[in-house]
C-alpha cells in the first residue's frame, strides 16, 4: 500500500518564462489507481484524496494509499469510477461514484454505501451514477440523474430537489461530473445548460445575477475565493469575470490568446494569481498586471486537464488523464509579487494524522471515538502515520512516543512507522508529530488514547477469585468431615445407647434372676448358690465392662476432669469397702485438658486396675493418688502403704499388669512399678498429652 | 407378722421390669403394688396401689423420671422414690434428688443391694454420692443464698457433713471423722434432703435446674 515514490523534477525549457519550475508527476506507474484523474479533495488532515476513473487514493506528497472496489467486500468503495469527492466536518469523505455515493470514515477506514436512498416517501436510486457531491452550510448535496439531493451528515434525512424546482422547463438538463462549487455565500453548480446558484433557499438559474453576470450564461468554470470573490468563465467571453459581492464590480480579464478556447477550470489563488485551464492547457493569469502567460503541463502528447486546485500554502494541484502534477509555483517572480514569496518563505508545518493501526500484524481500523482497546495477546501493536507535504515531499521529519511507556520522543524520517512489543497492561497516550524544518513542530501533533489489557490472571479480582475459590474449598472440605465425624459420632452415641439400654437392662435382668433363684434353691438345692453366685459375678463384670467402654466413647467425656471424677467414683467405692483412705491430689492444670477417646479409656482402666490392686492385695490403710502435669508431660502415681511385694511385678496379679503394660504402650507412655516389701507398692505412669 | 413394704416399678424396659418385679415378690418382707412400663397414669396408679416405695428408671418415654418424681412429690411426700439409672449421670441424679427423690441406685447395682436400698429409702434415706454432695453445697451457696432469710439454709453441722461426704467418706468414716454416731449422720442427711427438697420447690432451684442442670 505505501509505495515509496520517485518525484520527477521536469524542468520546462520551452516556456520563455518559468512559472512552473518544480513539477512533480504522480502516476500510475508510481502507485496512482489509474491515470485518469477526475477530482481532488484535502481533507482536514492535509492529505489529498485523488479520484481517478480506476480507483480512489490518498497522498500524502510521498505515499500513496489506494482503494478499490472489491467484488466480494460489500464494505469497500461502490464504484472505482470517481466523479466527485468532498469532506464534512466531521472527519466523513463523500465519494461521488459512477454507481452511487459511498461514504468514507477517514478515522476507522470503513465505507458506508448508498446504491439508494430514502428521500420523504420516495426511495431514489443513484446507481445511475452521481456526477458530484458537495458539502455546503452543513448539508451535503449530490447531484443525481433525477435532480439535487440533499442530506444531513453520512445521509440521513435526505430529500430531493427535482429538476422542476430546481430549473423550470429544464427537462433533459444534466450535472457536469465535478462541476460544483462552494462559496459562502452560495452553491454554485455547472449543468449542460447553464450555472445554477444555490443562494439560502432559493435556486437561481434564470436571468441577472447581477449587471455583467448573466447565469443562464453557458458557464463552463467557476471558482471562488474568500467569501467576496468570484471568478466565472463564460463561453462568450474570452476570459475570467471576477466578481466581487461586495462592491458589486464585476472586473473582466479577456486575453485575444483565450478567444475559441473553453476553460474547463478555473482556481484562484489570492492575492491576485488566477489560474485557468483549458482542456489541453494551462494558464497563469497576473489579475494586478492583467498579464497571462501560457505553460505547459506535462511532456505527455493529447494530456487533458480536469480540474486544477490550489491550497493555502501554495501548491497547485493539475488533475489530467495522465496522473496528477503538482507543485509550488512561487518561485514564478513576476515584478511587483512579493505576497507570493510570502506564501513559501512561511514555515510550512505539516499536520501529521494516524493512518493506520496494526495488532499482531493484523490491520485494525482506528475506533470511531475514545481509546484505542489493544489485547495483551496481541503482543505487537504498531501505529503507521503520515504527513501531507507537497512542497518538499520526503524530507519529512516525524517524532512519536507512547505516553506511559516511553520517557522521550522517538525520531524518525522515512519509516513512518512506530512499533510496541508486549506492552504492559495500562493506559497510554500515542503522540506524534512532524515537521520539515527541524525545530518547527506541528505540535501538539496528534494522539490517540491506547489501552492495554492484561491478561484475566493479572486483573486485581483474579486472586480475589482464587482466594475464595480455594477458602470455598478448604471450607467445604472441613464441612464435609465435620459432617462425617458428626455421622460418626451419632453412630457411636447410638450404640452406646443401645447397648446401655438393651444389653446392660438385659445383664442387670439375668443378675436380678439370679438372685431370685438363689433364693427359691437355698432350701432344696443348696449346691446350686456358689453357681447363681457365679453367674452374678460375671454379671457385674459384663456390667462393669460395658460400662466402661460406653462411658470411654461418650464425646461428653472428653475432659480430663470426668476421667478423674470417675476414677475418684471407683475408687471410693472400692477402697472405703476395704477400709482403705483415698487421697486425691489432682494439679488444676490438667483438668480442663482434653483426652481423645483412647487416652481416657486406657488411663482409666490403668488406673482402674492399679487402684483394684491396692484394694485386692495391699491390706493399705492410705492410697494416694497423684496427677501433675510439665508441659506436655502428665505424670499419675498411686502409692499405697500397704505390705508390697518382692520380685517381678508380672508375677504378681498375672494378666492385670500385663493388660496395664500394653495399656501403657498404647499411650505411649512409660508404666513403672515399684515394690518394697512391707513399704508399699508406687505405681506410676507418665505419658504425652 | 411386720407390715410388707408395698413396691411399685417404674421401667419401660421388659425384661428389668419383670425381673424386679419377680426380686420383689420373692422376698416376704416386700410386696410388689404394680409394675409399669411408663408414668404416664403415675398419679391413678398411686391412688390405686398405694405404694410405700417407688422404684423410677429417671429415662422413660413419655413421662420422664424427673417429671414424675415432681408430681408424686407435690401430691404424696411420704412416698419414697428411688431413682434407677444405667447412667451414673451426677446432672441428672441431682435433678430428681431436688425434685424429690430420696436415693438412687445404678442398675449394674448388685440384687441384693437393691433390696437394702428399698429397706434403706423406705425408714431413713439414702446415700449421697461425693458429686452429688458437691453439688448440693454449691446450690445452697450460690443459688439459695440471697433467699435465706424465707428458706433455710444448712446447718454448720450438715455443711461439714456434706464436705466430708465430697472426699468421698462413708457414712461411717464420717461419723468417726465428726465424733457422732453413724445414725445422727443418716439423720442430718435426711435434714439436708428435705431442705433440699423444700429448697427445689422454690422459683430458684426451679430455675436453676432448667438452666443450670437438666
Amino acid at each position: 500500500m505505501i509505495r515509496a515514490l520517485c518525484i520527477c523534477l521536469l524542468l520546462w525549457l520551452a516556456c520563455p518564462v518559468t512559472c512552473w519550475p518544480q513539477q512533480h508527476h504522480l502516476h500510475h506507474g508510481l502507485g496512482l489507481s489509474g491515470d485518469d484523474v477526475t477530482c481532488l479533495c484535502k481533507d482536514h488532515n492535509g492529505f489529498l484524496w485523488i479520484g481517478t476513473s480506476q480507483g480512489l487514493n490518498r497522498f500524502d506528497g510521498s505515499n500513496v494509499t489506494t482503494y478499490f472496489r472489491h467484488s466480494a467486500d460489500k464494505g469497500s468503495l461502490l464504484n472505482n469510477k470517481i466523479n466527485g469527492i468532498c469532506e464534512d466536518t466531521s472527519g466523513n469523505l463523500y465519494i461521488a461514484t459512477a454507481a452511487g455515493l459511498s461514504v468514507l470514515n477517514l478515522r476507522t477506514a470503513k465505507f458506508i454505501n448508498f446504491r439508494d436512498i430514502d428521500a420523504g416517501s420516495n426511495r431514489l436510486s443513484l446507481s445511475a451514477g452521481v456526477a458530484f457531491v458537495v458539502y455546503f452550510e452543513g448539508r451535503i448535496y449530490a447531484g443525481i440523474g433525477s435532480g439535487l439531493l440533499e442530506a444531513g451528515p453520512l445521509m440521513t434525512g435526505a430529500q430531493l430537489h427535482d429538476w422542476g424546482t430546481i430549473k423550470p422547463g429544464g427537462q433533459g438538463v444534466e450535472w457536469t461530473n465535478n462541476g460544483a462549487s462552494v462559496s459562502r455565500s452560495g452553491l454554485w453548480m455547472l449543468t449542460s445548460s447553464g450555472l445554477i446558484v444555490k443562494n439560502n433557499s432559493r435556486f437561481l438559474s434564470d436571468g441577472k445575477l447581477t449587471d455583467h453576470l448573466q447565469i443562464d450564461d453557458d458557464i463552463s468554470a467557476v471558482c471562488s475565493s474568500g467569501d467576496t470573490q468570484y471568478y466565472c468563465c463564460p463561453s462568450s467571453f474570452p476570459g475570467v469575470i471576477v466578481y466581487n459581492s461586495r462592491t458589486g464590480v464585476p472586473k473582466k480579464l479577456g486575453f485575444k490568446e483565450l478567444n475559441d478556447e473553453r476553460i474547463i477550470s478555473v482556481c484562484c489563488q489570492p492575492p491576485g494569481k488566477i489560474w485557468l485551464a483549458t482542456s489541453a492547457r494551462l494558464y497563469l493569469i497576473n489579475e494586478v498586471a492583467h498579464t497571462l502567460t501560457a505553460c505547459q503541463v506535462g511532456g505527455a502528447p493529447g494530456l487533458r486537464i480536469s480540474q486544477l486546485m490550489c491550497d493555502e500554502i501554495g501548491t497547485l494541484f493539475i488533475a489530467t488523464s495522465s496522473g496528477l502534477y503538482f507543485g509550488s509555483y512561487a518561485d514564478q517572480a513576476s515584478g511587483n509579487d512579493t505576497n507570493a514569496w510570502q506564501a513559501i518563505t512561511d514555515p510550512f508545518v505539516p499536520r501529521v494524522a494516524i493512518t493506520g493501526i496494526k495488532k499482531a500484524g493484523i490491520e485494525t481500523p482506528l475506533p470511531a471515538v475514545g481509546n484505542l482497546d489493544v489485547s495483551y495477546k496481541d503482543k505487537i501493536v504498531s501505529f503507521e502515520f503520515a504527513a501531507a507535504d507537497f512542497l518538499d515531499p520526503g524530507h519529512t521529519m516525524y517524532a512519536y512516543t507512547l505516553e506511559g511507556y516511553d520517557c522521550d520522543w522517538n525520531f524518525c524520517e522515512g519509516r513512518t512507522i512506530a512499533s510496541y512489543k508486549n506492552l504492559p497492561e495500562g493506559d497510554y497516550v500515542f503522540r506524534v508529530k512532524a515537521t520539515t524544518r527541524p525545530g518547527n513542530w506541528n505540535t501538539p501533533g496528534h494522539e490517540l488514547g491506547v489501552h492495554v489489557y492484561g491478561p484475566f490472571w493479572k486483573t486485581w479480582w483474579f486472586p480475589a477469585l482464587c482466594c475464595l475459590a480455594v477458602g470455598v474449598l478448604v471450607y467445604g472440605a472441613y464441612y464435609l468431615r465435620l459432617r462425617q465425624l458428626i455421622r460418626i459420632q451419632e453412630i457411636r452415641n447410638k450404640i452406646s445407647r443401645d447397648l446401655h439400654d438393651d444389653i446392660g437392662s438385659a445383664l442387670s435382668s439375668i443378675a436380678i434372676y439370679g438372685e431370685v433363684a438363689k433364693k427359691y434353691s437355698s432350701e432344696k438345692t443348696p449346691e446350686a448358690i456358689p453357681v447363681l453366685n457365679s453367674l452374678q459375678e460375671t454379671t457385674k463384670v459384663a456390667m462393669d465392662n460395658m460400662n466402661d467402654i460406653v462411658w470411654s466413647i461418650n464425646p461428653g467425656n472428653d475432659k480430663f476432669i470426668t476421667t478423674i471424677e470417675r476414677l475418684e467414683l471407683y475408687a471410693n467405692e472400692i477402697l472405703n469397702a476395704r477400709g482403705i483412705r483415698l487421697h486425691f491430689r489432682i494439679a488444676d492444670e490438667v483438668k480442663d485438658e482434653k483426652l481423645s477417646m483412647q487416652h481416657r479409656k486406657n488411663i482409666y482402666l490403668i488406673c482402674k486396675e492399679a487402684i483394684n490392686n491396692v484394694a485386692k492385695y495391699s491390706e493399705a490403710a492410705n492410697c494416694i493418688v497423684e496427677i501433675k502435669k510439665d508441659g506436655r508431660n502428665v505424670s499419675i502415681t498411686i502409692n499405697d502403704d500397704g505390705k508390697g511385694f518382692c520380685g517381678q511385678a508380672t508375677s504378681l496379679g498375672g494378666n492385670g499388669i500385663n493388660n496395664m503394660k500394653s495399656r501403657a504402650i498404647e499411650l505411649k507412655g512409660i508404666l513403672d512399678i515399684f515394690s518394697v516389701s512391707g513399704s508399699g507398692t508406687s505405681l506410676s505412669l507418665k505419658f504425652l498429652l | 407378722m411386720e407390715k410388707r413394704i408395698r413396691v411399685s416399678v417404674y421401667e419401660d424396659s421388659n425384661c428389668l421390669r419383670d425381673s424386679l418385679g419377680k426380686l420383689i415378690s420373692a422376698f416376704p418382707e416386700f410386696e410388689l403394688a404394680g409394675a409399669f412400663p411408663n408414668a404416664i397414669s403415675i398419679l391413678d396408679n398411686i391412688a390405686r396401689n398405694k405404694p410405700d416405695v417407688i422404684l423410677m428408671d429417671i429415662d422413660m418415654p413419655s413421662v420422664s423420671g424427673i417429671d414424675a418424681v415432681r408430681l408424686v412429690h407435690a401430691k404424696y411426700p411420704e412416698i419414697r422414690v428411688i431413682m434407677q439409672t444405667v447412667f451414673d449421670n451426677n446432672e441428672k441424679i441431682f435433678a430428681s434428688i431436688c425434685a424429690g427423690a430420696v436415693g438412687y441406685m445404678l442398675k449394674k447395682t448388685a440384687p441384693a443391694d437393691i433390696l437394702d436400698g428399698i429397706r434403706e429409702g423406705y425408714k431413713v434415706g439414702a446415700p449421697i454420692s461425693p458429686s452429688v454432695a458437691l453439688k448440693i453445697i454449691s446450690m445452697f451457696r450460690h443459688h439459695v443464698a440471697p433467699v435465706k432469710n424465707a428458706e433455710p439454709g444448712l446447718s454448720d453441722r450438715e455443711s461439714e457433713i456434706l464436705r466430708h461426704l465430697t472426699k468421698g467418706l462413708s457414712y461411717k468414716m464420717v461419723a468417726d471423722a465428726c465424733s457422732i454416731s453413724i445414725d445422727t449422720v443418716r439423720f442430718h442427711i435426711k435434714n439436708i434432703y428435705e431442705k433440699l427438697h423444700v429448697h427445689s420447690v422454690s422459683e430458684a432451684v426451679a430455675k436453676a435446674i432448667n438452666e443450670r442442670l437438666v
